[in-house]
């Protein structure tokens, strides 16, 4: 895989975009949320997520479209057995989690993931050439072989990829930002 | 009697919070939409005095959020309607802040962010020479002022 160091510049609105979805995920879940992990990389071929990406063996992805100047991604996954404890949390539900996901629940992961995106949107969309409105969140569950072609645009992308924890509640969300290379940055790498 | 308030929206995880913080702020919410359509009927039916908006709902019988923002104010070009959006963009607040739009809210929101609009409210109806928007506060808030 070829990964090239993105800009210092976009690292940096990148963490901040991170602390900013960190911050609105607290407010939702009434917790405080660390930043476990915040890669940025470039993927040569969609294909390359499989090996790139560190997910749980069983997912849920929630998932937003963009295509503004450019064409991109935005997703929040977590692993299929922390989706109902992260449901309960989002209602406000207490006792016995069922395994079992009802249409509240989804609804809230679907807002959940629109807030997400917009945290993203706000700092990095701009200079991605993401400015269009997101599309309705899209909800899938499945292996990360079967759902990670969905995850990226089909073509080369630049990658933002967050692991957020809420330590309280045994949860961990994942947020992977995906841009279509034909961009800014792509131009300022190639002068670098 | 608090403002009759419309909510439209299309998670009814977002519409249970929102009714939530007005209710709690002394407004009655009288109906609730899922989509741009139902949103323009119901205004129609229950001639809300307050309306909220999310901008990113399926769109129904050809009618997305900005034409159903239209047409509540083709309905009534006095009516307050709040914007309550994840989406970030300056632009997109441009556009239905000079279509009219109270203000916009981006999600997340809290009870501080309603309250603030409680404020922006009661100012436009006391211009107006109405009554204030929201007579009573909940229990709750009492105690906590």
């Amino acid at each position: 895989m070829t990964v090239a160091e993105p800009q210092e510049e976009f690292g940096r609105l990148a963490a901040l975009a991170t602390t900013r979805a960190s911050e609105s995920l607290g407010s939702l879940l009434c917790d405080q949320i660390e930043t476990k992990a915040l890669n940025l990389y470039y993927l040569d071929s969609p294909e390359r997520l499989l090996t790139r990406l560190r997910l749980p063996r069983r997912l849920i992805t929630i998932t937003q479209s963009i295509n503004g100047r450019e064409k991109g991604k935005i997703s929040l996954a977590m692993a299929r057995d922390g989706a109902p404890n992260l449901a309960a949390a989002l209602i406000g539900r207490h006792g016995n989690h069922s395994r079992k996901l009802g249409g509240l629940d989804i609804d809230a992961f679907k807002e959940t993931a629109n807030i997400v995106t917009g945290s993203y949107l706000a700092l990095l969309g701009p200079v991605l050439g993401l400015v269009g409105v997101p599309s309705i969140p899209a909800v899938v569950e499945g292996t990360l072989d079967e759902i990670a072609l969905s995850l990226v645009p089909q073509t080369r992308a630049l990658c933002v990829e967050a692991h957020l924890l809420a330590p309280s509640r045994n949860l961990e969300l994942v947020v992977l930002m995906a841009a279509g290379r034909e961009n800014k940055l792509q131009a300022e790498e190639s002068a670098a | 009697m608090g403002l009759r308030v419309l909510v439209a929206d299309d998670s009814l995880f977002i519409r249970d919070l929102i009714r939530h913080h007005l209710e709690r702020l002394g407004f009655k919410v009288v109906g609730e939409a899922a989509n741009g359509s139902q949103a323009l009927s119901l205004f129609k039916t229950l001639r809300p005095d307050f309306v909220t908006l999310d901008i990113i709902m399926p769109q129904v019988d050809g009618i997305d959020a900005l034409a159903a923002f239209r047409g509540m104010k083709g309905e009534d070009p006095e009516v307050p309607i709040l914007i309550v959006s994840a989406v970030p963009f300056d632009k997109t607040r441009e556009t239905f802040m000079n279509e009219g739009a109270l203000d916009y809210v981006t999600k997340p929101f809290n009870k501080s962010s309603f309250e603030g609009i409680r404020r922006k409210l009661g100012a436009l109806f006391a211009k107006a020479g109405k009554n204030s928007p929201t007579a009573e506060l909940q229990p709750d808030d009492r105690r906590t002022q």
